[in-house]
């Protein structure tokens, strides 16, 4: 497959209390991508009583999405194996999560209660990213 | 009794490109969470990050199992890691110059933490950052 990628980022949030008081903040950045091995994207089932792998251990790093499509439960992303100490995200139906990690764990997913499904994409990076 | 009611959105565009000029995905995800009603707290300023730790405090009256965090590095020159203050030792993101990072996070998972570690190497970095009450899981 093609080895050399542009990746392209870019999030707004905006907090508003009913007092009229606001703050947002957004960002955006690309990176360019040599000797990619691994991209992952799609959809996938991740049960409750179990990790479902977002990404096996990459070489250097990678960029990661989740976004949770459940109508009902949350799920959770970890940095290596699911464990009660260590989760990057805890996503409620509808939320989605967006980081970048330059470490060789790997990265999954477990939800609460009962399977959900979610839409992600994971993009190994190399040490020019 | 007065309460703080707050209203929480997020949306994102993701692509990748390959070098024939193939989008590879693109996703464009967006929310608005359901209202807070009993928030206490939405935070948002610029840090400079040290290079031994330096603490984003939220304060044990947020909701510390989840917050909703944009970080964002505003400087040149090192990395950034962003870890949840807790007896976690893994980094939940690690931000080069220009990077951002958001998700609803747990500070709480060992429960002792009311804060986001940010650590920079060799030098202090600057970091922008937006952190916001969530509605418990």
């Amino acid at each position: 497959m093609p080895q050399n990628y542009t990746f392209s980022a870019s999030t707004n949030v905006s907090a508003t209390s009913t007092t009229g008081y606001s703050q947002s903040a957004s960002g955006n950045f690309s990176l360019n991508i040599t000797g990619v091995d691994q991209v992952a994207t799609g959809r996938l089932d991740v049960a409750h009583d179990g990790d479902a792998t977002i990404m096996a251990a990459a070489g250097y790093g990678r960029a990661i999405y989740v976004r949770n499509l459940d109508d009902t439960n949350f799920v959770t992303i970890y940095n290596g194996a699911s464990s009660g100490a260590d989760p990057i995200a805890v996503l409620e139906p509808g939320e989605f999560c967006f980081t970048v990690l330059r470490s060789t764990t790997t990265t999954v997913a477990k939800a609460d209660t009962a399977t959900v499904t979610v839409e992600y994409f994971a993009l190994e990076i190399d040490t020019n990213a | 009794m007065a309460s703080m009611h707050t209203t929480y959105t997020a949306s994102g565009s993701f692509t990748l490109t390959d070098e024939k000029g193939v989008v590879v995905f693109s996703y464009n995800p967006s929310f608005t969470a359901e209202t807070n009603t009993t928030a206490h707290a939405l935070y948002g300023g610029e840090h400079l990050v040290q290079t031994g730790n330096s603490q984003l405090e939220c304060g044990s009256d947020i909701n510390v199992d989840r917050v909703y965090a944009f970080l964002k590095h505003v400087d040149t020159d090192y990395a950034i890691t962003v870890l949840p203050d807790t007896g976690q030792n893994v980094e939940i993101s690690h931000l080069k110059p220009g990077e951002f990072f958001f998700a609803p996070v747990d500070l709480n998972a060992d429960g002792s933490g009311t804060s986001l570690r940010v650590t920079a190497a060799t030098a202090d970095q600057k970091l922008q950052y937006l952190i916001c009450d969530a509605l418990d899981n």
